[in-house]
């Protein structure tokens, strides 16, 4: 391995985080060479640990295998917190951490004694970075929120569907992935000035608030321009615009029509494509690349307002071009005419057949003692000389203690042997092995 | 407002691109890094992009603009010119990164590519934003927003279950392009952190592609683990099986979102009584439903139960009466009624009021998506008036001087 790929070496998280969004964190600072230890209690596990199995796996604690996907790279050390003996260690691997991260509910650190002004008295320049639902503060700071609640208060799910019906929000937590990222991204700023300051921080991260740029120019549509996203024809669909003058935008970018997903040859659910015409330059290729049929023609079909005007039509005629082909070999016909089109892919398509994805080699691959060599997604961050890459699949429960207690705070066999058999380093009443999960979360 | 301490001040970067770099640029900007965006004598294409101010298409009124280039400069350079060229090299004697976002090849074609440039300045980061990467197939294809949600997976994923024949969806706002503007800026911080340790800078490719997906969460996972397919549902997670629906409608015809993941017995107690109250549990107060199992089998019912008991109240009652017991419900809102929440609004101040003089009118952006205590966030200005720093920076349109 290059030494100088190891941009975060000698850089410790001491990682508290669970579910997704602080997880992402961690894991992006493990890619860039961080030490990334994962402090668990097998009592309360993170819960992504059992939610979801490799194919006929009985479900266990060690062989999540989204689990192994978000926590690739880091390192477990499971530790009773409530015990006095429990928090003097952690206390202690504070002192020699250089950034703590957390995403428990708002009160859950301070609770334990470990809000900022005290952790700053055991380390002076620790960067502790917490991401809750409603920040830290404020009235509403307790309230119960995860990444989908998050998307609902601010108007992330409201942003996608089809006009004049119910919102079809996202199919995933979108602000676990979004927080997850500026987490790492306040974190590295963070470290940045701190190399030139000696200053630490303290970095309050609001799920809800991480959609604030997001839905930026919205925002601003509303407070400048006082026009409402309460209306029918918001969102567009897959559409660019409903409206000939251009006003009511997707803030996607530029006004494009024909915009939308057209049905292509198959059945499956995502036998679909994608196509964006932006200008009437675009439409004269367009309609070279689709054979020049007659309808093509039409006049009112000649400019960007009149294609809007009449989009249903229009769109019923690509539909008929689109529905004798593949979605790729759409993709290619109006590629060839440097048009604005693409393949609508599943899972499957994008991990066995992107050929752009295979030509950059995103996905890794990680060898995990229970679940084997998996493909995992990479960092997409390809850099000469400091590329972050997935060094290690997840940890097992646990399985750096050793490594935690000797290497980094020298106790030796003894004193290790005297706290286990206090139950701080796992719970009495629980054999490792006996673990199943309650059920899967979903 | 000036930012006293900025966790990137003294950081200069030049900013030549549009679509796919202005949000990292603005990340950075708002950070506190001194974001010089050069644009072509017309200004960037996204000038041209609505909404614009009062709906008059502007070179310095689009709201698209706004929103992505607050705490930026603008200059104006001809980099297909000798001169402009020339200038770039001038500027990055005090410049510690260039974030480009033009097609590959062509910062090469302008003698403005990371080989050329890291000769005579090798602690440059260089970061390079285009849809798929630098090389490859797919490299010189045609993109767009919606192109990157179809090809990166997040409209395989999103949409309906309920609304028969409806397509994968896109989600609108230009999304992709703030993944990977997200990816760029951890990039070049993170090349920064490398340079002030090894004394080298170094040459960043993103593809917006990559970005796109490697966001997906379970999706992938679903395949490489179990090799199944999901479906789209509205609005809560694609899966290989269909799950309980969590978005139901309210008396004030907004959706709540209840999040029933989660329950314990507690919560699940509160919620009974809760419906009690106005004797709409149904048979929900039965003793076994308490049983974890006993209900999880059971949800479909539990959820037709909800529906008839929200749609009979306001969506931002429900919300909070029902956070008081412990539920992680939410309305689903419209981005703007976040100005109705008094929490976000006076508490967390989430948002930022912005001086244009050039209207003579101060307008409420989005604010912090992050809290820095030590070096707070902030819009140090408003978006650039095309080429308003020019004489800042010593650039004369017509004859260029070079004479420093």
């Amino acid at each position: 391995m290059n030494v100088q790929q190891d941009l975060l070496t000698g850089i410790r998280v001491l990682d508290f985080t669970w579910s997704v969004s602080g997880s992402t964190t961690t894991r992006i600072l493990a890619s860039m060479g961080a030490e990334v230890i994962k402090v668990e209690w097998p009592k309360t596990p993170d819960m992504m640990r059992f939610s979801m199995y490799a194919k006929d796996d009985e479900p266990g604690l060690d062989n999540g295998a989204f689990f192994n996907s978000l926590n690739a790279g880091k390192r477990s050390f499971t530790v009773n917190i409530k015990s006095a003996e429990g928090m003097n260690i952690v206390k202690e691997l504070i002192r020699k951490s250089d950034i703590i991260t957390e995403n428990f509910s708002a009160g859950v650190f301070e609770k334990w004694g470990l809000d900022y002004e005290s952790l700053k008295e055991i380390n002076e320049g620790i960067i502790y970075m917490s991401i809750s639902g409603l920040g830290h503060t404020g009235r509403q700071k307790n309230y119960g929120t995860w990444g989908p609640t998050a998307a609902a208060l601010s108007g992330m799910t409201y942003i996608s569907g089809l006009p004049d019906k119910h919102p079809s929000g996202w199919g995933y937590s979108i602000l676990d992935i979004v927080a997850g990222y500026t987490g790492a991204y306040s974190v590295l700023t963070a470290l940045l000035y701190k190399n030139r300051t000696g200053e630490g921080q303290y970095i309050d991260i609001s799920q809800v608030e991480t959609a604030l740029p997001l839905v930026g120019t919205n925002l601003l549509d509303y407070f400048v321009n006082g026009r409402s996203s309460n209306r029918p024809d918001f969102p567009t669909g897959n559409r660019s615009t409903l409206s000939a003058d251009g006003n009511k935008s997707d803030f996607r970018g530029a006004i494009a029509c024909p915009q939308n997903t057209y049905r292509c040859a198959g059945d499956g659910p995502n036998d679909y494509c994608v196509i964006a015409i932006y200008n009437d330059e675009e439409w004269e290729r367009f309609k070279e690349a689709i054979g020049k049929p007659e309808w093509a023609n039409d006049s009112r079909f000649s400019s960007l307002t009149g294609r809007i005007q009449h989009q249903d039509e229009l769109d019923q005629h690509i539909g008929e071009f689109t529905r004798k082909l593949s979605k790729y070999a759409v993709m290619e016909a109006l590629q060839k005419y440097d048009l604005v089109a693409a393949a609508v892919q599943q899972n499957e398509d994008i991990v066995e057949y992107d050929p752009q994805l295979s030509f950059r080699g995103l996905f890794e691959t990680v060898q995990h003692p229970l679940l084997g060599e998996r493909l995992v997604e990479g960092v997409p961050i390809k850099m000469s000389q400091s590329s972050p890459f997935i060094r290690k699949s997840a940890p097992l429960m646990g399985e750096d203690n050793d490594f935690v207690l000797k290497e980094i705070l020298d106790y030796s066999n003894e004193e290790i042997e005297l706290l286990d058999t206090q139950g701080v380093f796992w719970p009495l009443d629980m054999p490792k092995e006996s673990f199943k999960a309650v059920r899967p979360l979903w | 407002m000036m930012v006293e301490k900025a966790a990137l001040k003294g950081i200069t970067v030049l900013e030549i691109g549009d679509q796919l770099t202005q949000f990292a640029g603005k990340l950075l900007a708002d950070m506190g890094a001194e974001v010089i965006k050069v644009e072509p004598k017309e200004g960037a294409p996204s000038r041209k992009i609505g909404p614009f101010y009062k709906d008059i298409p502007d070179q310095n009124g689009s709201l698209y603009f706004w929103n992505y280039n607050t705490s930026k400069k603008s200059i104006t350079l001809q980099l297909e010119t000798k001169e402009g060229q020339e200038k770039v090299t001038q500027l990055l004697h005090d410049a510690d990164v260039i974030l480009e976002g033009n097609k590959p090849g062509q910062m090469k074609e302008w003698g403005l590519d990371y080989v050329t440039l890291s000769k005579r300045f090798p602690t440059l980061v260089y970061c390079s934003v285009t849809p798929f990467g630098q090389e490859g197939p797919w490299s010189q294809y045609q993109s767009s927003d919606i192109v990157q949600l179809a090809l990166g997976g997040i409209m395989a994923v999103t949409g309906y279950d309920d609304v028969p024949d409806a397509p994968p969806i896109a989600p609108t706002g230009g999304q992709s392009y703030h993944l990977a503007g997200y990816f760029a800026a951890m990039g070049i911080v993170s090349a920064l952190l490398h340079r002030d340790f090894k004394k080298e800078g170094q040459f960043i490719d993103i593809s917006v592609h990559d970005c796109v997906t490697v966001s997906t969460e379970m999706s992938l996972p679903y395949w490489i683990y179990q090799k199944e397919h999901v479906i789209r549902q509205t609005g809560r997670h694609a899966l290989p099986n269909r799950s309980v629906r969590w978005n139901l409608k309210c008396k004030d015809d907004k959706y709540i979102l209840v999040l029933n993941t989660y329950l314990d017995t507690k919560r699940w107690k509160g919620l009974v009584s809760w419906l009690s109250s106005y004797q709409l549990e149904e048979d929900l107060a039965d003793e076994r439903y308490v049983d974890d199992k006993y209900r999880a089998q059971r949800m479909e019912h539990v959820t037709d139960v909800l529906e008839r008991f929200c749609i009979q109240f306001d969506s931002e009652y429900i919300y909070h009466k029902a956070q008081s017991i412990g539920l992680p419900w939410a309305p689903v809102r419209a981005p703007e009624d976040m100005i109705h929440d008094k929490h976000l609004r006076e508490d967390r101040k989430v948002f930022a009021s912005v001086y244009h003089p050039e209207v003579n009118e101060s307008f409420t952006y989005p604010g912090a998506p992050y809290k820095l205590h030590e070096t707070p966030w902030g819009i140090s200005k408003r978006p650039p008036l095309l080429g308003e720093h020019n004489e800042e920076y010593s650039i004369n349109l017509r004859t260029s001087n070079l004479s420093n």
